[in-house]
């Protein structure tokens, strides 16, 4: 049971930390800095902001007048140069005129690309441009792909109306087992969208408040406040105090965010995706992941003198943090792949990818009984070790301990 | 130390006065960290209401010993009770602190910080007390500045303030007077005496002699975590049986090599300090000195703390207890 000098200290912890700069960036600025950049970036099929130019030197004779015309719809202006007329000097005139960014691609085709057979014919157009990753250049390679295609079709006698029906993308409804009634298009964004939900959520949450933690604890040790306080109140009521505030400050975070998801993708129809269930879901993840991240960092800056010492003990959680991150499209393509099965077991990072496995796939149950015991159980022993080392290193000072020391404090009685 | 000043009084939940026990009893407390032994077997009397001086060096003890009057350490053997109880896990929000260091949170204004104390120490509607201690330490126009704004002396006022915003019954005050300019210093002083005055009992751990002699009733002196002196003042001063001598030249001052009744020479400048060799005649040196060279001082007097003091902490071989015990353990 919290004690009230406990809920004094988390308080304070809580107005001190949300009153950062930091905090009301996060909480503020940031979500609005990713509004404003997704209604900037341009829609996927146009070819973006640039040079609005492209040369063309069509030696197949079948592509300059679709190539013109699709141009026209998206912006660009193409300008047909001869065959006969493109040698070494007119080449070397072009390529500048790319390098000095006047002109976005010049596009070479071969003459046998639509109607001549195997790789000779694929690898006949050549592209020369400044950004191999630009905007334009995306959509030169797409489009050029199409129209190669459809000319290929209509040379093998098939009518471009035909044509056009063959190329035409194939629109999968996908449902899952448990779907009933009218097809529901927003399934596949649910399977995508609510993992990832629950993951950002819980990453948000801990990057938050547990790093503050840390300042705050180490902040208590140089300047001796931790005397003080702890003239005052036991060292767990401390620890519980400053865990309760820094897990608010969490939380706080976390609800602006998942009030923004929840409104955002209500204003596109999508509210569904984000189903009361997924919002629980994510909230339990993330108040576990809150108080076991939270006591760790706060144990690691009660062991640490200075910030750098704490930094050293904090990397290799910070990396675990990372690892969800780093390997989201294996987690997601394969969540019954050995990566995924491992680190929804580790109780580091269950908190983030049960989640991710629970919206993706069917996990067998002892797979779920064993990670939510366990990470359970883990947090239980995390905060009790950390609460050891707290009781200690929050009086210490000098230089950072060893794990040994570090082992022989949570032994102490 | 008797059992008269062992014993003090308290008021009860009915507004009678009742004897109670001595503020502070330590009997047999040492602290070990790892294999180094920072507090030795000390026992220590406090009585209620009294004004305890802590002095000895850098590393002697005091802090450790402070800590674990605080409950914030645990002693490694021996028995610590405060105010009466010795439930050794918990903090007692009758007690003030104020560490050597500051301990305040910088970004907070002054009058948060000592909010938030009060309530640690319980008080449920601290702004009045607030108000008070901020007036009577000359804080009132500084109540809202961070306290990071504020300069070492003033932020050591607020210290102070956060020790005893709480009316506690005993304060136990680390290096009170560092930083401060003489004027707040006066305040300061005016304040503590205030408090004994009203009956709390006061903990002054310091480095300063002079401040110890002057305004405490009685102290103990730490050397390498042993209690070496403890006593009244005036006890601790009259076991000291060598006499001092205090001599000002007029002039150049002659050389004093080879003087029979000296047993060491301090040299504070314009002024020496002589100590006699036990059972010289002042007289003999007088008319020594006088021989030497035109006297314009010449001062018969016991030691002060501050002598003692470098006494004992300037001699590394220095033998706690016996040789310098003071009349509370005789």
């Amino acid at each position: 049971m919290l004690s009230v000098k406990a809920l004094i200290v988390a308080r304070r912890e809580f107005l001190a930390l949300v009153r950062t700069k930091a905090f009301v960036i996060g909480v503020v600025l940031a979500p609005a800095l990713m509004s404003m950049a997704a209604l900037l970036v341009p829609r996927g099929d146009t070819p973006g902001d640039g040079p609005r130019e492209v040369a063309l030197i069509d030696y197949s004779g079948h592509l300059a007048t679709p190539l013109e015309r699709a141009a026209a719809e998206a912006g660009l202006a193409v300008s047909t140069h001869s065959p006969e007329a493109f040698d070494d000097l007119a080449r070397a005139r072009l390529d500048g005129q790319v390098r000095d960014g006047s002109l976005a691609a010049v596009v070479v085709i071969g003459s046998h690309v639509v109607t001549g057979n195997d790789a000779d014919a694929a690898a006949e157009v050549v592209l020369t441009v400044r950004n191999v990753a630009s905007r334009s250049t995306l959509w030169l390679h797409r489009t050029l792909d199409d129209l190669v295609q459809l000319k290929r079709l209509e040379a093998a006698g098939i009518d471009s109306e035909r044509a056009r029906q063959i190329l035409t993308a194939v629109e999968l409804q996908v449902r899952l087992p448990e779907s009933t009634g009218d097809y529901d298009p927003n399934v596949a964004l649910k399977g995508a969208i609510a993992p990832l939900f629950t993951l950002m959520l819980v990453f948000l949450a801990i990057m938050s408040s547990a790093p503050y933690m840390l300042h705050s604890v180490i902040e208590e040790k140089q300047q001796r406040i931790a005397e003080v306080l702890l003239g005052s109140m036991s060292p767990f009521d401390l620890m519980a105090g400053k865990l309760l505030g820094s897990a608010g400050a969490g939380l706080t975070v976390v609800l602006v965010y998942a009030g923004m998801a929840f409104a955002g993708a209500s204003h596109y129809g999508l509210g569904a995706v984000l189903s009361p269930s997924v919002l629980l879901l994510s909230l339990a993840h993330v108040l576990v992941a809150l108080v076991m991240f939270g006591s760790l960092f706060l144990a690691a800056g009660a062991a640490a003198t200075e910030l750098k010492d704490a930094q050293g003990l904090m990397t290799p959680l910070t990396l675990i943090m990372i690892i969800p991150m780093m390997t989201l499209a294996e987690l997601l393509g394969n969540p019954d792949g050995v990566l995924a099965v491992g680190l929804s077991l580790f109780p580091l990072t269950a908190p983030m990818i049960l989640p991710v496995r629970l919206a993706t796939t069917s996990v067998p149950a002892w797979q779920v009984v064993v990670s939510v015991l366990g990470t359970l159980l883990s947090t239980t022993v995390i905060v009790w070790a950390a609460g050891r080392i707290f009781r200690i290193g929050i009086l210490s000072q000098g230089r950072a301990p060893r794990l040994s020391e570090l082992l022989r404090w949570i032994r102490s009685s | 130390m008797g059992d008269d000043v062992r014993k003090g009084s308290e008021q009860d939940g009915f507004g009678t006065r009742v004897v109670t026990e001595a503020a502070i009893e330590l009997t047999g407390v040492s602290k070990q960290f790892g294999s180094r032994v920072a507090v030795d077997g000390l026992d220590l009397t406090i009585p209620r209401g009294s004004l305890y001086g802590f002095i000895g060096p850098n590393g002697s003890g005091k802090t450790t010993t402070i800590r674990m009057i605080l409950r914030v350490l645990l002693p490694t053997r021996g028995h610590v009770k405060v105010l009466g109880t010795d439930q050794a896990t918990a903090a007692d929000d009758r007690t003030g602190y104020l560490p050597e260091e500051r301990g305040l949170y910088r970004r907070m204004s002054v009058r948060d910080v000592l909010r938030f104390f009060a309530r640690l120490k319980g008080m449920r509607q601290p702004d009045a007390s607030i108000d008070r201690w901020l007036e009577r330490l000359g804080l009132r126009d500084r109540a809202d500045e961070r306290v990071q704004n504020l300069s070492k002396g003033l932020a050591q006022k607020v210290q102070f303030a956060v020790a005893v915003v709480h009316d506690p019954v005993l304060v136990i005050l680390d290096e009170p007077f560092s930083g401060l300019d003489p004027v707040s210093s006066d305040t300061l002083r005016e304040t503590i005496l205030e408090l004994k005055r009203k009956g709390t009992t006061i903990v002054l751990s310091t480095h300063d002699m002079g401040t110890a002699e002057r305004l405490c009733d009685s102290v103990m002196m730490m050397h390498q975590g042993k209690k070496v002196l403890d006593g009244s003042v005036e006890e601790v001063k009259t076991k000291e049986v060598r006499e001092t001598v205090r001599v000002v030249f007029e002039g150049h001052a002659p050389s004093l090599a080879g003087l029979p009744q000296v047993a060491e020479i301090k040299d504070y400048g314009r002024e020496k300090s002589l100590v006699l060799k036990p059972g010289q005649d002042p007289q003999a040196l007088l008319a020594e000195l006088a021989r030497r060279g035109s006297l314009s001082k010449f001062e018969v007097s016991r030691p002060s703390l501050h002598e003692i003091f470098v006494n004992i902490a300037g001699d590394p071989g220095a033998a706690p207890v016996g040789a310098w015990q003071g009349a509370s353990d005789a």
